[in-house]
Order: C-alpha cells, then sequence, then structure tokens
C-alpha cells in the first residue's frame, strides 16, 4: 500500500502513523459500535442529525479502510445490513492468533424497533424537502424602523460624550411562556441581540470587523438608552414575580438576555416572575437568583429576597 | 512567539472550563510566558478563587468609565508571570453591557503586552460568547463524558457554525437567509436538519457555496474531556473529534483528558490554590499534555489513549 493512502485510511479510523494491528482492531470496533446504534452516548444527541442511512454509509468508510489496512483476511465479517440484529465481529488476530469473539448487543430499545432492515446502499443522500412552518409570524418584521446611519456617525466623530453609547436594537417580542418552556425557538442571532454600537474617539481600525455586522444590517431600530433607577422600590411595595416582570419590561429586558448576562438558565427568571414555585425546588439557590435577578434590575436585593422568600414560603 | 488568544467554552455550565482556563494559565506562566488569564464570564466570575485574590471592581469599573486603563485592571495572582481580569460588570448598565463593554474590552485585551491571553467563556451560547470564541486563535471546548454536556456541545458548535456562515454571507452582501429556516437549525426540536441547511445555503449560487466551504474550513475545534473517571471515556473525545469532523464538515481535534480528581473540588470552596492543584502528580503531566497539544495544533489518535 502506498504511504499516502495508508494513511489516509489510519485516519478514516482515527489512528497515527504509528498504530499497531492491536490498534486497528480496538478503532475498528469502537465505530462499529459507535455508529452502529443511536443509542450510544455519542450518537444519541444526533439521533435525528445523523439518521440510519448516513450511519451505514459512515460505517461502509470504516470497514473499506480497516479491509485495506489488514488485508482481506481480516475480512470484516459483519453484515452492515443486519444493523438491528446482534452482531458478531470477528477479529481475526493474524496467524496462529486465537479468533476472538466479539458480541455487540444492540440495546433492548433497539431490539423492540420493529423496523424492516435496509439494504445496505451506497447511492447519495438526496436532500430532503424542507418543512417550513409558514403560520410562524417574523414578529420583528412588523416593529422593524429603517434606520440609516449618517455618514458622519460612522466616522465616529463630533459625537457628543453623554451619547457616546448608542443602543441600536432590533425589538424583538418577549416569547411567551409556553415557547419559553419548550426553550426550543432561539431567535435568529442578529436580531436577538441589542446591538450597541459605540462611537469611540480612538477606534482602531482593527475592529471595524466587529462593528461591520452592525453597519451591514438593512434594518435597524434606534433606541434610547433606558435610564435605570437607582431603587426606584417603595419600601411599601411586596416585590412580587409580577412586580419583577413589570419592572423588566418596563426597561424593555428580554428573560432570555437577562439569561445570558447573569448566567442563569432563562428559565428560571420566567419561573421566578410566573411564581412557578413548584419548579423552583431550591430555596437557597432561589434566593440567590432573586437577590442577583433584583439588583441587576436595580431593585433592592435584601427587600426582594425578603418579600419573595415569605410568598414562596407560605405558598409552598 | 505571537500573542496568541484562546478562548474555553463549551455550552454547559459545570463542565470546568475554568479550572481547564486556571491550569492552562498556570500551565503557561510556568514556561516563563508572560499570561493574562480573563474571567469573561463576566456575570458569573468565579476565577479568582482560585487564586484566592479578590475581583478588582473598581480599577474595572474606573477602565469602562474610561477613567483608567484596562492594564490597570490586571490583578496580580500569587503565580509569577500569571494575571488575571476579573469583575463583575452587572452593575453597568444592562442594555449596553452586553455589546458596547464587551466590545469595547476585547479590543483594549488584544493591546495588552502578553505572549497568550486565555479566555474562559462561561456557559452558554449567547452571541457574544460565540464572537469571542471565532475570535480566538485556539478554540477550546470543554466536555465531560456526560451526555447533556456532549448534547450542548453539539449544540454550541452549530451556532458558531451558523454564526460564522451567516456573517461570512452577509458580509458578502447574501443577507437573505430565511429567518424562519434559521430560527429552525438553531432550535432544539429541529424541523431541519443542520446537514440540509448547510445544503440549502451551498444551493444559493456558486459564490454562496464556496463562503461556505470556506467557512467550516476555517473553523477549527479543540475538544478537551474533563473528569474522566474510567478510561473508557477518553474515548468519547475520539468519536466526538470523529463526529465533529463527518457530520459538521469542521475540522476537530481532540486535545486529550483531565481525569476527576477530588483536589480539584477544593479549588473552587477555596481549600486549595491552583498552584497547589497543578503540581499534583496526576494533573500536571496532562495539563502539559493537553496545552501542548493545543500550542501545536496535533492531536490525540485512537493508538495513543
Ligand atoms: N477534573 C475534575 N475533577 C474533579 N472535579 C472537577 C474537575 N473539573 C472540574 N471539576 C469541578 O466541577 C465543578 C465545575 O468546574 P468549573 O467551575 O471549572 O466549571 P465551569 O465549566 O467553569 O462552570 P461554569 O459554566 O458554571 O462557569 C467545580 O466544582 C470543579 O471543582
Ligand atoms: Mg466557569
Amino acid at each position: 500500500m502506498k504511504k499516502r493512502k495508508k494513511k489516509e485510511y489510519l485516519s478514516i479510523l482515527e489512528l497515527g502513523e504509528k498504530a499497531s494491528r492491536d490498534d486497528i482492531e480496538n478503532a475498528y470496533s469502537h465505530f462499529v459500535k459507535l455508529y452502529s446504534s443511536e443509542y450510544s452516548p455519542e450518537i444519541h444527541p444526533l439521533k435525528e442529525e445523523i439518521p440510519k442511512e448516513e450511519r451505514k454509509k459512515i460505517l461502509s468508510d470504516i470497514d473499506k479502510a480497516y479491509k485495506a489496512l489488514v488485508g482481506e483476511d481480516g475480512v470484516n465479517r459483519i453484515d452492515f445490513s443486519a444493523e438491528f440484529e446482534p452482531q458478531e465481529i470477528i477479529l481475526d488476530e493474524g496467524e496462529g492468533a486465537a479468533i476472538e469473539h466479539v458480541k455487540i448487543e444492540p440495546s433492548k430499545e433497539v431490539q423492540e424497533e420493529s423496523e424492516p432492515v435496509v439494504e445496505f446502499e451506497f447511492t447519495d443522500e438526496t436532500i430532503q424537502k424542507i418543512p417550513v412552518d409558514e403560520s410562524i409570524d417574523d414578529i420583528n418584521e412588523k416593529n422593524e424602523l429603517i434606520v440609516e446611519i449618517p455618514e458622519s456617525e460612522k466616522e465616529y466623530n463630533e459625537i457628543p460624550d453623554e451619547i457616546e453609547h448608542q443602543v441600536i436594537e432590533m425589538d424583538e417580542d418577549i416569547p411567551d411562556e409556553d415557547e419559553e418552556m419548550e426553550g426550543s425557538i432561539e431567535e435568529e442571532p442578529e436580531i436577538s441581540e441589542p446591538q450597541v454600537i459605540e462611537f469611540e474617539e480612538d477606534l482602531p481600525d482593527e475592529n471595524v470587523d466587529m462593528d461591520g455586522s452592525i453597519e451591514e444590517g438593512p434594518e435597524i431600530i434606534v433606541q434610547e438608552e433606558v435610564v435605570v433607577d437607582k431603587d426606584p422600590v417603595d419600601a411599601d411595595v411586596e416585590i412580587t414575580g409580577k412586580y419583577l416582570k413589570k419592572i423588566r419590561e418596563s426597561r424593555k429586558l428580554k428573560v432570555r438576555d437577562i439569561g445570558e448576562i447573569l448566567n442563569i438558565e432563562y428559565k428560571s427568571i420566567v419561573h421566578i416572575e410566573n411564581e412557578k414555585f413548584e419548579k423552583l425546588n431550591d430555596p437557597g439557590f432561589l434566593r440567590w437568583l432573586i437577590k442577583s435577578y433584583s439588583k441587576f434590575l436595580g431593585l433592592n436585593e435584601e427587600k426582594s429576597a425578603g418579600d419573595y422568600m415569605r410568598r414562596y414560603r407560605s405558598k409552598k | 512567539m505571537k500573542k496568541e488568544i484562546w478562548a474555553i467554552g463549551g455550552g454547559k455550565g459545570g463542565t470546568g472550563k475554568s479550572v481547564l482556563s486556571a491550569l492552562f494559565a498556570t500551565h503557561a506562566a510556568g514556561k516563563k510566558r508572560k499570561v493574562i488569564l480573563v474571567d469573561g464570564d463576566l456575570g458569573g466570575a468565579n476565577l479568582h478563587t482560585f487564586f484566592n485574590v479578590s475581583p478588582d471592581q473598581s480599577s474595572l469599573n474606573e477602565f469602562f468609565e474610561k477613567k483608567t486603563d484596562l492594564k490597570d485592571t490586571l490583578i496580580d495572582t500569587g503565580v509569577s508571570g500569571l494575571k488575571l481580569i476579573s469583575g463583575d460588570m452587572r452593575s453597568f448598565n444592562p442594555l449596553s453591557v452586553k455589546y458596547i463593554q464587551r466590545l469595547k474590552f476585547y479590543r483594549h485585551l488584544k493591546q495588552l503586552n502578553a505572549d497568550i491571553i486565555i479566555i474562559d467563556l462561561g456557559a452558554g451560547t449567547g452571541l457574544n460568547t460565540l464572537d469571542s470564541f471565532l475570535l480566538a486563535d485556539k478554540m477550546i471546548l470543554v466536555s465531560t463524558p456526560e451526555i447533556t454536556s456532549i448534547e450542548n456541545l453539539y449544540l454550541f458548535v452549530k451556532k458558531v457554525i451558523v454564526r460564522k456562515i451567516k456573517d461570512m454571507l452577509s458580509y458578502e452582501g447574501f443577507r437573505d437567509i430565511d429567518k424562519t429556516i434559521l430560527k429552525s437549525v438553531l432550535s432544539n426540536q429541529e424541523t431541519i436538519k443542520f446537514s440540509d441547511f448547510i445544503e440549502l445555503l451551498k444551493g444559493m449560487g456558486k459564490e454562496q457555496e464556496k463562503i461556505v466551504t470556506d467557512g467550516l474550513g476555517e473553523i477549527q475545534i479543540n475538544l478537551v474531556m474533563n473528569q474522566i473517571r474510567e478510561k473508557e471515556f477518553s474515548k468519547y473525545g475520539i468519536s466526538l473529534k470523529n463526529i465533529l469532523k463527518r457530520h459538521y464538515n469542521i475540522n476537530a481535534l481532540f486535545s486529550g483528558c483531565l481525569d476527576y480528581n477530588d483536589k480539584i473540588r477544593e479549588l473552587v470552596n477555596g481549600s486549595a490554590d491552583i498552584n497547589s492543584v497543578f503540581q499534583i502528580d496526576e494533573i500536571r503531566p496532562s495539563i502539559d499534555f493537553i496545552s501542548g497539544n493545543i500550542s501545536k495544533g496535533s492531536d490525540v489518535n485512537f493508538n495513543e489513549l
């Protein structure tokens, strides 16, 4: 075998040039196991993304490399078409060596599947038709306002110090609760992020690329920077989930963004605001959450935690 | 040697991003390199506890108020050659903290005098995290063998790719990517498969196809497996790199594993400091190995496990 070709085959099995016969066998059975079942932990999260047909293609690739490396006598005796049957791999250890039988048991769930055995084919996958949910309104479209950035501003000059930070934000509705719970609909990056251009005299060139995405955005909203009051809480207002939500909404903040900034699950914020106490099981952690969240909102954290935890204890 | 930025992410919380960042930094400092370690987890900073120092809140505030240079916010760590930037950025105006301040921060960061800058990105897949990750010379992802951690790693990679390609396409004037499809591909319950999404982008035209291919080619992930309790689990690193290459068509390197070690737990509550942990016989060689692989761009193959 040509050296280059050999290297190629080895790399298919994730092997370096110094791989021994044993290494080849080990790698081979590792990958056969990996791609044979959708229940291996490394594959499982992608089981929809890497369907059976694709795994079969990968297996054939691996099989080809293996055969090429060990020669036809190390012949693959796996019948890939019988993917959902227990498989017996016979690894030939070479002349005189005892033949080793490795049995790969598919997990129970797999055996229960009564899927027809798909013939092992090499055909290219045809691109699937993409289902698009036409009914999803693009909420952003409605709220967008076209703003041209004047040339002068692009040059970062003559901007008075007070408006040094100009917040340009694509408005976006806070997803409703169901959506939040599923956590499934992630906004398209460019819109989900409040975009801010900093006008600074000493802006070095190398950052133009980072800022570039803002300037090139076709539609942007200019929004006044929200002034956060130091502590707007009346001593006699009880801090409830609803109150926190009201404050948040008045500041045009999104749970998702807050979650990211505070590095907490945004779902917890939704639960806190809706007082879904049954989902908030750890009072110690909850107290910490309330404190961070209310501090972030500019509220008195001790009072917020005190009020909220009192309600939590009485309702729970 | 050229100044290098390493960014450490991984999506899921608690995988060991901070521990590894601190250990890489300690290792580099030991090699007489000037190191700046950045707690990029600017909401939940905890790196300072590993060094038994306090975050320097006031000078970081001053930096953002333009009263001082970023270099004045560097905190001595007790490890020679290793400085830390850490502080809580939550006290800044929440609307602008995310973008401007980080932007300014990273811009100034790159100008600091250092041989290597290591950024602990914290958990999550927010845009700032993805952008910082893409800006780095070494993109490092940490996972444990747990399935949730692996799942988060895939999600992180997917978002990194979409962010990168979408940016590149729109830079070239191709902005007409269907928002519904984008939403769908980034959600957890995809109605469109990632591979179909990529095909769809490529199908938009010859130029677009080239941009997508180039974009994928520019992403190189260094995988680190952490909290390995049995040798068997280190093979996950091989599996993940193979899957990233095959399924996502990006470059992936498996840089090595760090075993589970009780002593590391003590870092977090402050009863051990990073240097004493780094000196542990089971830890130092692993970090040396992983760091070396990342620096050299080499990786661990099946026969080297
Ligand atoms: N190799 C290891 N052995 C034992 N414990 C570990 C190991 N690596 C990390 N840990 C522990 O796991 C926990 C999380 O580690 P660390 O803080 O580094 O994670 P992280 O990824 O930075 O988390 P976050 O996303 O919350 O910032 C800590 O308690 C740490 O001590
Ligand atoms: Mg951390």
